[in-house]
Parts: structure tokens; sequence; C-alpha cells
């Protein structure tokens, strides 16, 4: 039991630096981001394959974290100068690019059938400790990447980017490069997605293409609806919901259902949707909103 | 301190400035007036940088602006508000000024993130500024509240406060009165006196003509693209063809 329960929060805690990319993002620049897996992705891909050519995990996982935020430097400076939000468009776009990159080149990914032999993160000590030792690191990561944007998002540069989220023509008119701010917004998140992926492979040690699909960037946008966009500690509130629903599915059967694994997948998205529809009905700016107060932010 | 000199902008076949000039000097209220669709907040949006204009000059200081971005023209010291007023509607009127005032250069991911004590004094500083701003302005009491909830007058008040964040030279002002109760609009005409008389250049476009007549020194009247008259207020309010332009009254 302990066992599963470190392997739910291991998934959780990669979920919750997805979620905390996004609210970056979304939250506090009003970038829609559905792009958002590609750089769990690129991240996920370039550590495992750094690893597998003999390169030390961290530094493998190091260069991870700069891969995702360099693939997203272009797309920024690409999407981010147009009007409106061309972004949502073509980041979706992006990550299935991405994900094809995966499946097609062969020579560098292993293709389709996936990278298998990814090296485990402390991959030398013992069963039971080594799960144990990879979701306490995890867990001091997302500490640490929490406590970083906690203080980001109160000083001069999180202001801005959330004057940008209000009105980036006022911005604009009040002498922010808007652009640039929302591009290192953009680069800052995608570098905190890569560091997800990477956990990712050096805890799976197995990546393939399939797992890199845009359900993984839907889910965390519910995840941080659902929480409250806007709030870090919310949108933690609402990654956990999220993984609740995802995985408590698999017990129902356990209640007396009997179902096989694609009624349980299509039950899944049904609760999840239910959650969400709920979510906007009831609470629409997420169980924990920014500000405090129930505001109603459209998303 | 400011020159526009045969300032064109056409969309398609629309012209919807044919060539303005004018000038602006410190310690001055430059008033621009004319009908609906004159080009008076086209000429805004060009002088600022937010629209290309299709030919002209617009200097600031002796430099051309022309090819700035409007962050870049904010930046020389030049401001603009908006006709609507466009708050940072889910923050407070307190960090909405903060926004304004922080310097763009020392905002960045790493001072954000680790910043120390030289941080930390800026944002003290920043924020005595803003504090000292909305005392100015009668905003204290609003200082915690959520921008979008304030009144029309407030947020002309909060637009103008944003601008004066920045420490403009120069600030471009759509419509000030549009919107606000009697009792701001006192207020407001105060402000923008004291402004004046501080050293500020202020370009003020108005509909509301006692206002303009009451601020301005110079009052330039904008038809349909072109200027039709500028002089005092006591010229223009005389002049036989702005009362045409505006009342469309029969021809001479």
């Amino acid at each position: 039991m302990t066992a599963y329960i470190i392997a739910i929060g291991t998934i959780g805690l990669i979920y919750v630096l997805l979620a905390l990319s996004l609210n970056l993002q979304w939250g506090q620049t009003g970038l829609i981001n559905f792009g958002l897996v590609a750089f769990f992705g690129i991240g996920a891909y370039v550590s495992g394959l750094l690893a597998v050519g003999g390169w030390p995990i961290p530094l493998a996982m190091l260069a991870a974290v700069l891969a995702a935020a360099a693939a997203a430097w272009p797309l920024g400076r690409l999407t981010l100068s147009l009007k409106e939000d061309y972004l949502a468009v073509i980041a979706v776009g992006f990550s299935e690019v991405v994900r094809s990159v995966f499946e097609n080149e062969a020579w560098l990914t292993r293709g389709p059938s996936g990278l298998p032999g990814v090296p485990r993160l402390y991959g030398n000590a013992p069963d039971g400790l080594r799960d144990m030792l990879l979701f306490m690191t995890l867990l001091l990561a997302v500490i640490v990447v929490f406590a970083l944007l906690e203080r980001l998002i109160r000083s001069p540069f999180g202001r801005t980017l959330r004057g940008i989220r209000d009105n980036e023509v006022a911005a604009a008119a009040l002498g922010k490069n808007v652009v640039s701010f929302k591009t290192r917004s953009l680069v800052l998140g995608s570098g905190i997605a890569g560091l997800a992926g990477a956990f990712y492979a050096h805890y799976l040690t197995f990546i393939s293409p399939e797992q890199f699909t845009p359900d993984v960037t839907f889910n965390v946008w519910i995840a941080v609806i659902i929480g409250g966009s806007g709030r870090n500690l919310g949108v933690v509130l609402g990654t956990f919901i999220l993984i609740l629903f995802l995985e408590g599915s698999r017990f129902l059967n356990d209640l007396g259902l009997a179902l096989d694994g694609s009624q349980l997948g299509a039950l899944r998205f049904i609760v999840v949707g239910v959650a969400l529809v709920l979510c906007m009905l009831y609470r629409p700016a997420g169980l924990l909103p920014a500000g405090g107060k129930g505001k109603n932010r459209p998303c | 301190m400011l020159k526009v000199t045969d300032i064109k902008r056409s969309f398609g076949g629309l012209h919807v400035l044919r060539g303005i000039s004018l000038t602006a000097q410190p310690g001055e209220i430059l008033g621009i007036i004319g009908p609906n669709g004159a080009g008076k907040s086209t000429l805004f949006s060009v002088i600022s940088g937010f629209i290309p204009p299709s030919g002209g000059q617009v200097e600031l200081q002796g430099q051309s602006i022309l090819r700035l971005r409007p962050d870049q023209v904010a930046a020389r010291g030049m401001v603009r508000t908006f006709q609507v007023p466009r708050e940072f509607g889910d923050m407070t009127v307190l960090d909405n000024l903060r926004v304004a005032g922080s310097s763009a250069h020392a905002d960045t991911i790493m001072s954000g993130m680790l910043g120390g004590r030289k941080a930390r004094e800026a944002e003290a500083e920043l924020k005595l500024k803003a504090e000292r701003m909305l005392e100015r302005l009668n905003l204290t009491a609003v200082a915690g509240n959520q921008a979008s909830a304030l009144s029309g007058g407030q947020k002309k008040l909060l637009e103008l406060g944003r601008a004066l964040m920045v420490n403009p030279r120069v600030l471009l002002i759509d419509e000030p009165f549009a919107g606000v109760a009697p009792a701001l609009r006192d207020q407001l005409v105060q402000h923008l006196k004291a402004l004046r008389d501080e050293g500020l250049c202020l370009l003020i476009v108005e509909h509301d003509i006692e206002a303009i007549m009451e601020l301005s020194d110079r009052i330039c009247v904008l038809v349909e693209g072109s200027i039709l008259i500028e002089g005092t207020p006591a010229q223009v309010q005389n002049d036989r063809r702005v009362l045409d332009a505006y009342l469309g009254a029969e021809p001479a």
C-alpha cells in the first residue's frame, strides 16, 4: 500500500509541476498554452536520451530543463507578437509536431515503440528505498519551484505579468514590452514543464510518444481550472483532485462494478468532465481562487 | 517638446488624418477638440506608437519617435491614457500604480525570484511612491479595492495616476471627463492644472467644451482629419467655422 501511495504521489507531484507551469503562463500571464505537453515531452526525451547515452542523470535533467525552455523561445517570439490568441492554436500544433518527431525520427528516439532502459533516479539504491528517495527528491524540487514562483508572483515581474493579463494595451502604453514579458513567462513555464518531463523519464524508465498526447495538456488545464487559476496553492489542490479522480476510478470495480479497461477509461473522462462542469457552475473561479473572493474570470 | 509634422493616416481609402502638424511645450495644455470621427483618438494612437502613420514625422525632444513601439515611446517620457479606461481590472488600485511605476529593466525573473536587499528597497520605495500618488488623487480609501469595481470617475483618476507613475514629460489624455460625475470633474480639472504648473506638457482630447476652454492654453480644432483652426480658447470660441463644424449650421 505504501508503495502504491508513493507511486501515485510521484505522478501527482509531476503533475503539480506541470500545473505550476501552466499557472504561471495562464493564471498569471493569460497565455493560452494548449501545447504544454510538448515541453513535458521534450524534457522527458532529452533527459532520457542523454542519460541513456551515458550522461549523469542530474546533468541530463538540467539539459532537459534548458532544452524545453529553449524550445519555447522561438514559439513565443513567433506567436506572441501577433494579436489575439494565436499561441493557443500554434502551441497545440507544435505539441503534435513534437510528438510526431518522437514517433518518426527513430534514429534518435527509437520511434513509436518508445525508449526503454532510461536509467532510474537512485537506480543503485535498494528496491523499497529507491522510490522513496525519488519521491523525496521530487517533493523537494516541487517545494523549491513553488517557493520561487511565489516570490516571483509577488515581485514587480509578477505584477507586470498580471497587468499584461488584465490589459495588454494599457501595459504597453505604460512602458512594458509586452512580447518580451510574455515570452519570458512562456520560457520559464516551459522549463518547469521540462523538469517535470525529466522526472517522469527517470521514474518510469520507459518513455514513448503515446505518453505525450494532448490529453496531458488538457488534464493539466482541468487541474488549474478546478483549483483556481492564478493561485499556486489552488492549482496544487486541483492537481490532487484530478489525480484522485483519475486514479480513484481504478477502485470502482471493488465497489461491484464490472468494467473492463476501456470502459474504465471512458468512465474516467465522464467523471472528470462532470467535475469540471460542476466546478464551472458552482465555483467558476476554482476552489481556491486568486484574491480570496470567488471572482469570475472567464476561461 | 513634442513636434508633430504633417501626419497622415488612411485606412483603406479612408483618410482619417490628412496632414496634421502641431507642437506642444512644457507647462502647456493643448486642447484638441472636434466632432466625432474627426481623427482625435487616431492622432493619439499615431503619436504614441500604437498605429504607424502613412506619412509625416513625430519628434519628442528633437528626436524622431516614429518607429518606436508604444512601450519605447513611454520610456522616452510620453504616456497616453485611453478614452475608455483600461484599468488592470483584477488587480488592486495600489497594484495598478505599482505595475506602472516599476522599471522595466529591473523587472527580471532573476531579481523577482532571488532579489535581496536591493530589490526589497526598490519595492519599498515604489510602494511609497504609489501611496503618495493615491493620496494626491484622493484614492487612498480604495487602495485595496479591485480596480474593475471603481466608478467611472475613479477609473479616470487611476488612469491618470498610473500614467504619472511612469514620470512622463508629455501626457496624452483621451477624454478625461467622459463618464465622470460632476463632483470628480472639478477635482480632475484641478489635477490637470496642477500638472501643467509643474511643467508637464499635456495634450487633451475632450468633448466637454466648457471644461476644455477653461483648461487649455491653446486649442486645436480637428475636422475630418485636418486642423481647422488653432488658437487661444477665446479665438476658437468666436470662430464661425468652429460653430459650423460642430452644429452643422448653414454655410457662411
